[in-house]
């Protein structure tokens, strides 16, 4: 086919109307592109086609009102070229807003993280006092035991001459071999003495422990086989490895 | 009234000194565009539309479109009054279609196809014969007016019409022969 006679065919199809009036398909369209751009001819008919087209628009004409150009010139001036994109804006709400609740989370996480110390020294400390409760109960049961013991003897110690007020309450349990005292009260000394305890064992006095106002109702002391008697004697600070005979401000004989 | 007509001659360069502010986004382009094309495009939103109030916002719409897709334009593919038609053609027609689907939903109608345009919209009472284009033969005039001013596809002016494929793609191609042949008369009476 001869060019002459593909633009003759173009030229009788209506693409090139159609494209005039922006009707023709994106295909139809790249053909059309191209026969303009190719043959002279068809450049020249869809130049013609254009110039016709605004004769015959203009040929219906109507005065536009004068008003509206200024209408349309505010509402272009109203919309900034370069505005700040509605996804950027709706990006940087919704950075902000995850900023915030982050934050907000951090918050309550390092809130929490301090009431859970907190819990946590709580639970340490009722477990401690769970632990000494329960020393303390098995040192009362043990307690109760041998004073209820038939075979535990209580021997009670009183003061004589300037400490009279002094008052010490010894249990034995010779079955069990063990020793007690219960210290009552004990009238106050210089600094530099204390009262001791001692047991008589074959006529020698063998110290035992130095008496102490305790919160324990009763502590043990050492038991000695063959005791004849507990004496308690004032000694220096610390005690003595030997009892001070002339000290001696209570006692009590177990025969 | 209408705006007198730049000379011929010099409108080759007023409208390159539109696109150049258009593409810059120049505002003087706007008023320069109205003064230059508003009577025209005007008149053809009033011939899509059929109503001037309604033709009045389809203007404001196109010029607005126009303002924003300036980029668009390519001066290589169509000079600017093609563009300029394309947009405010598009602008009426989707008015209209927009009018006419609010129209059915208040009256409820079973009608769905929504593209559908009443054969009453072509009727030859409904359409504004000017002494321009008193010469044009009315069959060449009615097949034009559906394809430029109705937005019609060929094959719907094809149907509304009632007149075969072939015989509306051959009288738009006369019409439009025609009408270079008088417009072609009137310049050379003009110039005279």
């Amino acid at each position: 086919m001869s060019m002459s006679e593909r633009v003759n065919i173009f030229l009788e199809s209506d693409l090139l109307e159609r494209y005039l009036m922006g009707t023709t398909s994106p295909m139809e369209t790249q053909e059309v592109e191209h026969y303009i751009a190719k043959y002279p001819e068809v450049k020249q008919t869809y130049i013609e086609l254009q110039e016709n087209l605004e004769e015959y628009a203009s040929s219906y004409a109507v005065a536009a009102p004068a008003h509206l150009k200024q209408r349309i010139i505010t509402t272009i001036k109203k919309k900034p070229k370069r505005g700040i994109p509605v996804l950027a804006m709706v990006a940087c709400g919704v950075a902000i807003l995850f900023g915030l609740v982050t934050l907000m989370i951090w918050n309550q996480n390092q809130e929490l993280l301090e009431d859970r110390q907190l819990t946590n020294a709580l639970i340490e400390q009722l477990n401690s006092d769970i632990v000494s409760n329960k020393e303390s109960l098995q040192s009362v049961e043990e307690q109760f035991m041998i004073l209820n013991n038939a075979a535990t003897k209580k021997y009670v110690l009183r003061g004589q001459g300037r400490v009279r007020k002094l008052e010490t309450v010894a249990y034995v349990n010779a079955l069990e071999k063990k020793s007690y005292v219960h210290v009552v009260s004990l009238p106050e000394l210089p600094d530099d003495q204390v009262y001791q305890m001692w047991a008589d064992v074959d006529g020698v006095m063998k110290p035992l422990d130095i008496l102490k106002i305790s919160k324990e109702n009763l502590v043990e002391i050492p038991y000695e086989e063959r005791m004849a008697s507990f004496n308690i004697t004032i000694e220096p600070k610390g005690g003595s490895k030997e009892a001070t005979k002339e000290e001696v401000v209570s006692s009590v004989s177990f025969y | 009234m209408l705006k007198p007509e730049p000379t011929t001659f010099l409108k080759p360069f007023i409208e390159q000194h539109i696109v150049e502010l258009l593409k810059a986004q120049d505002q003087r382009a706007i008023g320069l565009l109205y003064d230059h094309y508003a009577d025209a495009l005007f008149g053809v939103a009033i011939k899509v539309t059929k109503d001037e109030a309604l033709a009045q916002d389809v203007l404001q719409d196109a010029f607005v479109k126009i303002w924003k897709n300036a980029h668009k334009y390519d001066a290589e593919k169509a000079r600017l009054f093609t563009w300029l038609f394309r947009v405010v053609q598009n602008t009426a027609i989707d008015a209209v279609r927009s009018r006419q689907r609010k129209t059915k939903k208040e009256v409820q109608t079973q009608d769905s196809n929504v593209y559908h345009i009443p054969t009453t919209t072509l009727a030859v009472e409904h359409l504004d014969i000017q002494a321009h284009a008193d010469g044009l033969e009315e069959k060449y005039k009615v097949v034009i007016d559906a394809l430029f001013f109705q937005g019609m596809t060929q094959q719907e002016a094809s149907d509304e019409l009632n007149i075969p494929l072939g015989t509306v793609k051959s009288r738009l191609k006369i019409g439009l022969r025609e009408l270079r042949k008088l417009f072609g008369l009137v310049i050379v009476l003009l110039s005279l």
